[in-house]
């Protein structure tokens, strides 16, 4: 034994070398998870011969022409007919002129995208009240049946939900709730809300009931003292479960194809419909699926302590 | 202030019976203590005075009124739990003062009853520290402190110092026992610590599956345990039980046991027979050579002025006997044992109850 203190390795510090090791991991998980997007991004502010031009460009003019096309509606005109026009008044048009073409109005990406945030919010929102509530239940009262019934809840997430598409096609005809955002949004929920339950159940079983016991004694009802005890301490469990909850209705893909046409279609089916002249219009494509990522993006960074918090529920507790 | 009455009081759950018709009076100012392992009933019985659980029949009454059904928040009393629940999110002030806000007082009031009640546990400089850096003993504070803010009618304990050292736990005996008399405050206070409730009480309810198996002062527990189960439960070591088959009748003076003839106080009521037991507290044990009751010494433990000294009697009977530590013993050593005869308890081994002697009478006349 010699220099023990050099040689002396920790059990719960990892040594350089296994360091060195998750390192180089993270790094090529990262590089592999973030190309797509990185390929997306870059296609998305490329023009549509660049888009598609083989081998792929990795050195272009970026141009804004997805993000118009994205936006906006346009028709080709001949020559002599733009001539007699106005000059181009903003960038979009001119990009459009360039190309023989005038914007004749807006696209229907907005709407889309608006039809998925009020869809992909309300119904987290839904799933993660009607969650908190069931799950508070569940935890502190006596419920007939309780584990059958948990089991149950759980039991409507063993399945595929696409696997009941046809008699959910069917009775949504049925009830006139076929392309509504109340439709989507209940269906959503449906599917949600029995994950809500089961996660908020396990973090509200972590809260002693003492507390609410002590604001029930200090002359708090029950009602109460869950808004002002209990609630503040579940909040970490209901970030995260709505996070999960939003990730799941704002990228939902087959329902919103199969049930959504107009009025309530959201982003993700329509997305892949834009065409431009001659086939796909990969920035516009490109465009809108970036701008989609947006949303999520900010509402997990914003909450992200809370979240990484979240997820190691039960983990620790005083 | 009030007293509080427990009639009959039943609550059973499921699968079994928590409490059995539990009847017993908490004085007004009176320091009451729910003593008995695990299990028995004793936190379940606080639980209904508090209004956290519903008894399955009988009442109970708070100063004059019924309470039996009442909310929690409707009872004017106040809890102290064993894990101190004290609010996590909010500081020791917000915590001391939520009871008080809950009833809408006007801010000088809440802010000089919270200074007051921080005065008096000597917390004042805590007050606006977030809860969740205090140690156990200053968050056992705090949990006081939230329940005497409010000066209400009784003050429920459910193993306040269960989670306290065992170091701190001494000194907040103390403080909490000071801190009643000064307030005069009725308290209930569950423990299944005899030495909390032995040190505090000024009566003490030992409960054994869900029966109140006695009930007084802390000296009647001791020196003359109702039951089996209370003279087995109260006293460390607790008191010897020597089995023995006979019979005793109304004016009895002796009993023969293990071929020996031992006096115990004169009995005094109509006579049992079949198994008895006689009950000897371990510091009413002494060598004496000549003694017809004969052991052998198995161990002595030392412990400072005293020892405790394991015996075995002729029958196997394991006794342990507390005597000065100069007293020289060998383990293997035969001696003969003489007993205290004034201090000796009766018992019917069938049903467990104390055959009343002499000890009981003078008692009840002295």
């Amino acid at each position: 034994m010699s220099r023990g203190i050099s040689h002396a390795h920790s059990i719960v510090e990892p040594g350089p070398l296994s360091r060195n090791i998750a390192g180089i991991i993270v790094i090529v998980y990262a590089v592999v998870a973030l190309v797509p997007l990185a390929w997306i991004f870059l296609t998305s502010i490329k023009t549509p011969p660049d888009s598609i031009s083989y081998p792929p460009k990795v050195i272009f003019d970026p141009s804004l022409e997805g993000y118009c096309n994205l936006f906006t509606t346009r028709s080709r005109q001949t020559a002599e007919y733009l001539e007699t026009l106005a000059p181009p008044s903003g960038l979009c048009e001119k990009i459009a002129r360039d190309r023989n073409m005038v914007i004749v109005g807006p696209s229907n990406y907005a709407p889309r995208f608006l039809n998925s945030l009020i869809i992909a919010f309300g119904s987290t929102a839904l799933s993660v009240l009607l969650g908190t509530a069931a799950a508070y239940g569940f935890s502190r009262f006596k419920v007939p049946l309780k584990d059958d019934l948990l089991f149950f809840i759980l039991s409507t997430r063993m399945m595929p939900p696409i696997a009941v598409a046809i008699p959910i096609f069917l009775m949504y005809r049925e009830l006139g709730l076929s392309d509504t955002k109340l439709g989507m949004i209940l269906l959503y929920t449906a599917v949600n809300v029995s994950l809500a339950v089961w996660l908020l159940k396990g973090f509200i079983d972590e809260i002693p009931r003492e507390y609410e016991e002590a604001a029930m004694i200090d002359g708090y009802t029950r009602l109460q003292a869950f808004f002002r005890v209990v609630l503040p301490q579940a909040t970490t469990g209901i970030v995260a479960t709505a996070i999960f909850c939003l990730i799941f209705a704002w990228n939902e893909y087959a329902f919103a194809v199969l049930l959504t046409s107009g009025e309530a279609q959201t982003a993700p089916p329509f997305i892949p419909t834009i065409i431009g002249e001659g086939g796909q219009d990969w920035p516009a494509v490109a465009a809108g699926t970036t701008l989609f990522l947006v949303p999520i993006l900010v509402f997990t960074v914003l909450l992200r302590k809370q979240l990484l918090r979240g997820i190691t529920f039960g983990a620790v507790r005083k | 202030m009030a007293e509080i009455r427990v009639e009959n009081l039943h609550k059973a759950f499921a699968s079994f019976t928590a409490v059995r018709d539990s009847t017993f009076t908490v004085r007004n100012g009176d320091f009451f203590c729910l003593l008995g392992p695990s299990g028995c009933g004793k936190t379940t019985t606080l639980r209904m005075i508090a209004g956290l659980e519903l008894p399955t029949s009988g009442r109970i009454l708070l100063g004059d009124e019924d309470v039996t059904f009442k909310q929690a928040s409707a009872r004017d009393i106040a809890f102290v739990f064993q894990l101190f629940a004290l609010y996590p999110h909010m500081n020791v002030r917000a915590n001391i003062s939520y009871p008080l806000r809950s009833q809408g007082m006007a801010r000088n009031e809440v802010k000089r009853r919270v200074e007051e009640a921080a005065k008096t546990l000597r917390i004042t400089h805590l007050l606006d520290h977030p809860v969740s850096g205090l140690s156990s003993g200053d968050r056992q504070r705090v949990a006081l402190g939230r329940a005497i803010v409010r000066e209400p009618l009784a003050f429920l304990m459910d193993e306040p110092l269960g989670a306290l050292d065992a170091e701190f736990r001494e000194l907040m005996c103390g403080e909490l026992r000071a801190l009643h008399d000064r307030l005069g405050a009725t308290t209930v206070y569950v423990t299944h610590d005899q030495l909390e409730a032995m040190s505090m009480a000024d009566t003490i309810a030992v409960m054994n599956q869900g029966v109140i198996e006695q009930l007084g002062s802390p000296q009647e527990i001791y020196d003359r345990p109702a039951t089996l189960f209370v003279a087995d439960f109260i006293g460390s070591p607790p008191m010897n039980l020597l089995r023995f088959e006979g019979r005793v009748g109304r004016g009895d003076r002796n009993v023969r046991l293990g071929g020996a003839d031992v006096a115990v106080p004169e009995v005094h009521e109509e006579g049992a027979g079949g198994a008895l037991v006689l009950g000897v507290r371990p510091e009413h044990v002494r060598l004496q050579d000549d003694a017809p009751y004969r052991a052998r010494v198995i161990d002595s433990e030392y412990l400072g002025t005293t020892q405790i000294v394991t015996l075995a009697g002729i029958d196997g009977t394991g006794i342990k006997a507390r005597m000065p530590s100069d007293i020289a013993v060998r383990a293997g050593d035969h001696v003969g044992l003489s007993f205290h005869a004034e201090k000796l308890s009766l018992f019917d081994g069938g049903s467990g109850r104390a055959i009343r002697t002499r000890l009981h009478t003078e008692a009840a006349h002295g």
